[in-house]
């Protein structure tokens, strides 16, 4: 599909640079061109984007310089060489509204084949990103001030190495040597409760990390956006080893509040999507993640469940009932901006959903609905879903929070919701109740794509 | 009295709606009984790039392309698969030396010229007439239907086209005093808003009933 986009742009850039003459209207039809040769035409250029995300660190971060994709050798070479600067602050020209993004990507093979590449960055980068996909992220906290993520900066270089088949699956290897510091949350507008303040960033263990990372990633759905079969499976290892700044987290520290960390640490995010019928689906997820060896995890590294991403029963970061399974944080209290501590998670989400007939929305969708004269359709569908998850930390056994290395907690100490909802393609609302909590009352929240 | 405004202004907001308007849909044209297992579908269309923004869009430089992907999925066991896909592209492109309208289908590594012409309804009829999709038919008494998708997406529209386009059209009549920048800011950031919302794609769906050749 990559390959088709490809040659469309080639094709349209072509024609538009060249200024090719245009064939009359009785023109004989279907006469056939030879178009191999203007695959290479589309050269890159200046890009100036937004980076996708809208944030209490960031503001919205804009990405601006060149890019060039062309040939090198016998494989696809692609350079970017791209500065970011954030409008949190009002624009305020200073070290934390300035950073970059350079990287050097090679690829060789169609179908099937190997790639290399290096990056250098100065980057915000979200501590979970797998709870939220954007826009969803980006617009609660642009129009309600609620951001879902904790944040913390990255600075340093890495190198990969790649083999993928076509788009379906890919595995890399990869080194970075990166320096990992705690980002406060500034002073960023929103459209609503302006006078509000934001919850306050987490600290996370600043210090220089030396990171090696193994990734597999299979992803055979029929549709990145809306899937309607396939799997998606994404899975990571990571060692990670530097001295880190822990006293303002709850690692054990040594007295000049530092200490030495190597870490070995899992991720993997697992997902089905299956038709049941032309209107129906199932879809599946889970999502296990932890510490598998070494030093405690750091903070940039830790886990949590709970808000819309992952339990929408239960607020976001949510403490006070019983057993913080959600954070781990321990009973004498959270750290500021509740971060996440554990140190392992455990998360399954399964979702029924079922298009709706949808004539009577079709009147609406007659001539579609207009915002800025861009047109919206509706296409409605009833989701239902259920979610259960939780977090633990690691060590000797301690009630409902810490286990053995090679233990797992009971299915009854999981956080569990149910919920309904109606997606209209555009966005959807839902409603989550809590289920393990009776008394946590039912959640109404809006997501602009699917939830999973 | 809300409930009586909120219906009045539904009320309104349907008549004012034009009748006559052609609305925009794809449609799958399904083979006699006797050549399912032999005929692919035929893939029609109707006013798919003919409204004023794509028109405005396609006047202004920038091609058009629709996407088209075809599955066909096969029914029987607990979850229904994915038997067989195909996808093919026509991309609509205006030429303002000529002012006129290129048409071309790409197919797996083909690309068909469909011809240029003077007017957008004749373009979008030259792709609008049933094509048979390029995918493979079921076998016989094999439970099947078929699903389309068509995406249509403004080529080349980047975010910085799109700056240098609100930069031409709205904020530069503000700048010369001619309009309020407040206004032209404030469509800037709806802009970007659409955009993330996903506003500046299009898409159109069409599904066969579920037959059995």
């Amino acid at each position: 599909m990559r390959m088709l986009a490809r040659r469309c742009a080639a094709l349209c850039c072509s024609l538009v640079a060249s200024g090719a003459s245009a064939q009359q209207a009785d023109a004989p039809q279907d006469s056939t061109f030879d178009l191999g040769w203007l695959a290479d035409d589309d050269h890159g250029g200046l890009t100036i984007t937004s980076g996708k995300t809208y944030n209490r660190v960031e503001g919205l971060p804009i990405l601006f310089g060149p890019t060039y994709k062309g040939r090198l050798g016998r494989g696809d070479l692609t350079l970017s060489a791209l500065g970011i600067l954030r409008t949190a602050h009002g624009l305020h020209w200073d070290a934390e509204n300035i950073g970059h993004k350079l990287s050097a990507d090679w690829r060789m093979g169609g179908r099937r084949g190997v790639g290399f590449g290096a990056q250098s960055f100065d980057v915000v980068e979200k501590i979970e990103p797998w709870q939220l996909s954007e826009p969803d992220g980006a617009l609660a906290a642009f129009f309600g001030k609620r951001d879902y993520f904790d944040y913390f900066g990255r600075h340093g270089a890495r190198g990969y190495l790649s083999a993928f088949r076509g788009e379906m699956a890919s595995i890399s290897v990869g080194y970075g040597r990166e320096r990992w510091s705690s980002r406060r949350a500034r002073d960023v507008f929103t459209l609503f409760r302006d006078d509000d303040s934001w919850r306050v960033n987490p600290r996370v263990n600043d210090g220089l990390a030396h990171v090696v990372d193994f990734n597999a990633d299979i992803d055979t759905r029929n549709n990145a956006v809306d899937p309607w079969a396939g799997w998606l499976i994404s899975a990571k290892y990571e060692y990670g080893a530097g001295t880190f700044r822990v006293g303002d987290t709850r690692i054990a520290a040594t007295e000049d509040g530092e200490r030495k960390l190597e870490y070995g640490r899992v991720f993997l995010d697992l997902r089905r999507y299956n038709r049941i019928s032309p209107k129906r689906q199932l879809n599946a997820r889970l999502v296990l993640g932890g510490w598998v060896h070494g030093d405690p995890l750091p903070f940039e590294r830790r886990f949590s469940v709970g808000g819309p991403g992952t339990l929408p029963g239960f607020d976001f970061r949510r403490v006070g009932i019983g057993t913080d399974v959600g954070q781990c944080s321990p009973e004498s209290g959270s750290l500021p901006g509740r971060p996440a501590e554990c140190e392992r998670l455990a998360l399954g989400q399964l979702e029924y959903r079922h298009e709706l007939v949808s004539e009577l929305f079709d009147v609406f969708n007659r001539n579609g609905i207009r915002v800025r004269g861009a047109v919206f359709r509706v296409k409605p569908t009833v989701v239902a879903f259920v979610d259960a998850g939780r977090g633990w930390l690691i060590g000797s056994r301690d009630g409902r929070l810490t286990y053995p290395a090679w233990s797992f907690p009971g299915f009854d100490t999981f956080r569990t919701d149910v919920g309904v909802g109606l997606d209209l393609g555009v966005a959807g609302v839902y409603v989550a109740k809590a289920v393990s909590s009776a008394k946590e009352p039912a959640n109404v929240f809006v997501r602009f794509r699917n939830r999973f | 009295m809300t409930g009586k405004l909120a219906a009045g202004l539904i009320a309104a907001w349907i008549i004012a709606v034009p009748a006559g308007a052609q609305k925009p849909q794809v449609s799958l044209q399904m083979p006699e009984k006797s050549a399912l297992a032999t005929e692919p579908p035929s893939v029609r269309s109707s006013a798919l790039i003919t409204d004023g923004t794509m028109l405005d869009l396609l006047r202004n430089g920038f091609p058009a392309r629709l996407h088209y992907r075809i599955e066909r999925w096969s029914t029987g066991g607990w979850f229904d698969d994915i038997a067989a896909e195909a996808e093919w592209d026509v991309v609509v492109r205006y030429d303002a030396l000529t002012k006129v309208f290129q048409v071309y289908r790409m197919v797996k590594k083909s690309t068909v010229s469909l011809g240029s012409y003077g007017s957008v309804l004749d373009a979008e009829a030259a792709f609008d007439a049933p094509f048979p999709a390029p995918i493979r038919p079921p076998k016989r008494g094999q439970r099947s239907y078929y699903n389309l998708v068509v995406d249509i997406e403004t080529l080349s529209l980047t975010e910085l086209d799109e700056v240098e386009r609100w930069l031409r059209g709205e904020l530069k009549p503000a700048v010369r005093g001619k309009k309020n920048p407040g206004t032209a800011i404030g469509r800037g950031v709806r802009t970007v808003m659409v955009r993330i919302l996903g506003g500046e794609k299009r898409r159109y769906e069409a599904r066969s009933g579920t037959f059995k050749p």
